[in-house]
């Protein structure tokens, strides 16, 4: 897992940091800009002069000009809770294959993209002493998969470990998307950011429910959705049988290029209702494809969707 | 219709194969996706079309069945119209060879290619109940291929054919077909393939005739003559002769151009209305001052002005060779006489060898022109009845004998200056101091002894100063000739005057006869008989810069048919070699504005006019077209198939 970044690609991690619309408020102060009048560098406001108030708080120049007195106001800056939510159910595990059934080894899978990307963002939101937390998404909240990291830089250690670890906590398996995101909505207390990176392709196609109940509970919730190019346009041809690797569905299908035309076109059809949903429920959406460098998507397509600054 | 091969529909057993085999399971491959959400959804969608789809299977079937059916009728081997003979039958092709099948017709290609593609159509279908034979009807009818039952060698022949340089008549090969059928059982067949329009009744007592014209009317100017020959009055001039003319519907204007061992020496304007013909006649340059290596190729070339090709290239050039005044070899069988020596060795138009008297043999003398034995006199008698073969030229000696005793001083009284060989030589004046007694009177003029014609061309008084005897060619042996001087060439002053090499000269040339001009132009397809020792090269050269690699020569008794228009070389015993002019020089040849038409005759009974059409479909059987469609049908079936339009 160290092998994911190296220091130069670090370096420039920690020139960036974690959008959030919405302020939360943390228990300790840290570098985000929260609500709350408090002590930083940053200018708030003013306000008149009440007895008690600090006297080292007075604007003297302005009571020059004003001959009132009046007091300045700071910003707190504070830690933002971030949740870093990675679906690692079957079929964000399934590799792509070749007409004679080899893995295509040319490009990683949805899922080493999830954990690089998780491990990513968790060191933008650790520089930034954000409290980090990773989580992988269960539906039946077993032990063990969620670790609060913290905040500083000296705990993306643990990070790496944890996402290096995944097989132990999960394995392949199925995920319901739906009641994962209410169980962790559910149990986790502090409100905050939450990325979620999932390929959303449920058996069932139900993807909206739990999302829009993180977000009535007070979550922002931003979207990292990660598919590999041969699930946008797959170049399956001839009489097939096929199987889903994350349910126990097997329908025999004889593919030629009419009907690959008609499935690029249903898949299409399913993205852009994504895209709609995300719109309209003002989450933050990106698109990943594991052809894509990944560099190139973290510093600059995150940069370019509203995530990272 | 009819089927040559109906025995292979027993293939048909294989359609209950074919439709088992169509309905095997299809086995498929095992794939495993992230989802089948989609595929479902796409799943869903082609059941409904279920009624589609097993019209699409039955569609398949349907096109593999029409595929075996087709393969099956190909392997039938089916036969329409004129082909369908039934067993046994043979069939004649007359494939015209001649010059005019050279034409070019309006597509670029010419008659002769149309024709083999038409050929090539009737020998495909030989086989074993068909036996077909090829036969080239060129200047005269040849057999390529007899009646054979397997077509490749039949289209091997017709692929290494090409049109000659002949013209000629179909009539020989009509003949020539009709004999190789005689011995055949009905049904017969003659397939004349041609650019000539079908004659009005050819004899088709022995069988069918199909008479196959191709070509369309032509425009077409030809040079159909082109002779040299030298002037009576010098032999170092000569004239050219050429005929020339206008096939065509439209007036031609252009150039003939001559060449003279490939150098222009003269151009002819002409302008030609339509169907005139033109001859003219022009000088050539003088044959008395050309190189030692001259060859006399004289080439005549029509230019048309507007650039406008010919139908027949071939007949826009032509050929001859002008009579080069040739050496005259003489022997001279002398101790050493210097006047001789020097005057043959000025002279152009000899050339001599020395030979001492005592290697002399008269046997030798079969290889020259003339002898001149310059030795010394010997008494004896005459000799005429036993002259050895070859012309001789006596010093001092004589045929007819001498007498004892010799003149003293003779004076010439009498000179014949009309003799040949007095002809600007006048020996009136000559101072003698001796002379030999000749037993001959010249007081009585040309006398006849045996065979032979004696006269005295030069006499002092009673006594013959020269003799000149003269022998009619009788039988195998031909003419023979002898001149006898009476004196010696250095017992006169004759050596010392401008009349002496005059004299030599007319000698020689009196001895070697007259100016044999061997044949120097043949048409192409004619027949040369070529003399013992003798040989022609058998390639022809066009330029003089031609080159021949291993040229491949006839020679000895054999016979020369060129069959391509050029020079050719030719060698005779000696080793002299000569140039021989072969054109086409025919007017059928050139005349290229005739309408083809094709007729069928039967029966000996008259045509009935036929059209012949569709050479493309018929350059091949029936079977080659049903086995394309039947790989056109499969590659159909296998496209639609992958296209998931068929399953």
């Amino acid at each position: 897992m160290t092998g994911f970044f190296d220091s130069a690609f670090l370096a420039r991690l920690e020139q960036l940091s974690l959008l959030s619309r919405r302020s939360f408020g943390g228990q300790q102060r840290a570098e985000r800009r929260s609500r709350r009048r408090g002590s930083s560098l940053e200018f708030a406001d003013y306000r008149d002069y009440a007895p008690g108030d600090d006297l080292r708080r007075l604007d003297w120049n302005l009571y020059g000009r004003l001959d009132r007195f009046y007091v300045k106001l700071f910003e707190e800056e504070e830690e933002l809770p971030i949740h870093i939510l990675i679906d690692d159910s079957a079929s964000m595990r399934w590799r792509p294959t070749d007409e004679r059934g080899r893995p295509i080894a040319s490009r990683p899978g949805k899922f080493d993209l999830a954990r690089r990307l998780a491990a990513a963002l968790a060191y933008i939101g650790l520089a930034h002493l954000d409290h980090v937390h990773l989580h992988w998404l269960s539906t039946d909240g077993s032990a063990g998969r969620a670790l609060d990291l913290g905040r500083g830089k000296a705990q993306f250690h643990r990070a790496l470990e944890f996402l290096t670890r995944a097989d132990e906590f999960n394995g392949p398996a199925s995920v319901d998307l739906t009641r994962a995101l209410r169980r962790f909505g559910g149990t986790v207390r502090r409100r905050g950011l939450v990325l979620l990176v999932s390929d959303l392709l449920e058996p069932t196609g139900q993807y909206t429910e739990g999302i829009e109940f993180l977000l009535y509970n007070g979550f922002e919730v931003q979207l990292l959705h990660v598919l590999d190019p041969a699930e946008l346009r797959p170049s399956l041809l001839g009489d097939l049988r096929l199987a889903e690797v994350e349910g126990q569905g097997i329908i025999d299908v004889t593919a030629d290029e009419s009907l690959l035309r008609e499935y690029e076109r249903s898949f299409e059809v399913f993205l852009a209702s994504v895209e709609r949903f995300a719109r309209q429920r003002q989450v933050a959406y990106i698109r990943g494809l594991t052809d894509v460098p990944f560099e190139d998507f973290a510093l600059r397509a995150l940069r370019l969707a509203g995530m990272l600054k | 219709m009819t089927l040559l091969n109906p025995a292979a529909f027993i293939f048909a057993a294989l359609v209950p194969i074919v439709v088992l085999l169509y309905l095997l399971k299809i086995r498929r491959r095992d794939a495993v996706v992230s989802t089948l959400r989609f595929w479902q959804q796409l799943a869903t969608d082609n059941r409904r079309r279920t009624f589609w789809q097993k019209l699409r299977r039955a569609l398949s079937l349907l096109l593999q069945l029409f595929l075996l059916a087709l393969v099956l009728f190909a392997l039938a081997r089916p036969e329409l119209g004129a082909f369908s003979f039934g067993g046994g039958a043979s069939t004649v092709v007359v494939f015209d060879v001649r010059a005019r099948m050279q034409g070019r017709e309006e597509s670029g290609g010419t008659r002769f290619d149309v024709a083999r593609t038409i050929a090539a159509g009737f020998l495909r279908r030989a086989s074993t109940g068909h036996q077909v034979a090829l036969l080239a009807a060129g200047a005269r009818p040849r057999v390529l291929v007899p009646l054979s039952t397997d077509d490749a060698p039949l289209l091997s022949a017709l692929q290494n054919l090409a049109a000659d340089d002949a013209a000629g008549s179909l009539d020989d090969a009509l003949v020539l077909a009709n004999e190789l059928l005689a011995s055949r059982s009905a049904p017969r067949r003659v397939v004349v393939i041609t650019d000539q329009a079908a004659p009005p009744r050819p004899d088709s007592a022995a069988g069918t005739i199909e008479w196959i014209a191709v070509g369309t009317p032509r425009d077409n100017v030809g040079l159909t003559r082109l002779a040299v020959r030298r002037l009576a009055t010098s032999s170092a001039d000569a004239e050219i002769l050429f005929e020339i003319v206008n096939h065509g519907s439209s007036p031609r204007t252009g150039n003939v151009e001559f060449a003279f061992d490939g150098r222009v020496f003269d151009v002819r304007s002409l302008d030609l209305a339509p169907g005139q013909r033109r001859t003219e006649v022009l000088a050539s340059p003088p044959l008395n001052r050309l190189p030692g290596n001259a060859r006399g190729w004289i080439t005549a070339r029509w230019l048309p002005s507007d650039g406008r090709a010919d139908a027949l290239a071939l007949d826009d050039v032509a050929y001859a060779v002008a009579p080069l005044p040739r050496p005259r070899r003489v022997l001279l069988v002398t101790a050493g006489n210097l006047f001789l020596e020097r005057s043959l060795a000025a002279d152009d138009s000899i050339r001599f060898d020395l030979l001492a008297p005592a290697v002399f043999e008269p046997a030798m003398a079969v290889n020259f022109d003339a002898v001149i034995l310059d030795q010394p006199e010997k008494p004896g008698g005459d000799i005429l009845a036993n002259f050895p073969a070859g012309n001789f030229l006596f010093i001092r000696q004589s045929p007819v004998g001498l007498n004892e005793g010799e003149l003293d001083r003779p004076l010439v009284t009498e000179a014949d200056v009309d003799h040949p060989l007095l002809q600007l030589a006048d020996l009136r004046e000559v101072n003698f101091l001796r002379a030999a007694r000749l037993p001959f009177d010249a007081r009585r003029g040309p006398q006849r002894r045996g065979a032979w014609r004696v006269s005295a061309p030069l006499r002092s008084l009673d006594s013959a100063l020269i003799l000149a005897g003269e022998r009619e060619p009788e039988g195998d042996r031909g003419g023979q000739r002898f001149v006898a001087l009476a004196f010696g060439v250095t017992d006169s002053d004759l050596p010392l005057r401008i009349a002496f090499p005059l004299f030599i000269h007319n000698a020689v040339q009196w001895l070697a006869g007259g100016e044999t001009t061997s044949l120097n132009a043949i048409r192409a397809g004619e027949t040369l008989r070529l003399r013992p020792g003798e040989s022609v090269e058998t390639t022809p050269r066009t330029t003089p810069t031609t080159e021949i690699a291993n040229a491949q020569t006839v020679g000895g008794d054999g016979a020369f048919a060129p069959s391509r228009n050029g020079f050719y070389l030719r060698r005779d015993a000696a080793g002299l070699e000569a140039w021989i002019a072969v054109n086409t020089f025919d007017d059928d040849t050139a005349n290229l504005s005739q309408a083809a038409s094709s007729a069928t005759f039967a029966g000996g009974g008259d045509g009935v006019a036929t059209t012949y059409r569709g050479s493309f479909l018929r350059a091949w059987p029936p079977w080659v077209y049903l086995t394309v469609i039947a790989l056109c049908i499969s590659a159909l079936e296998w496209m639609l198939y992958h296209r998931r339009r068929t399953e």
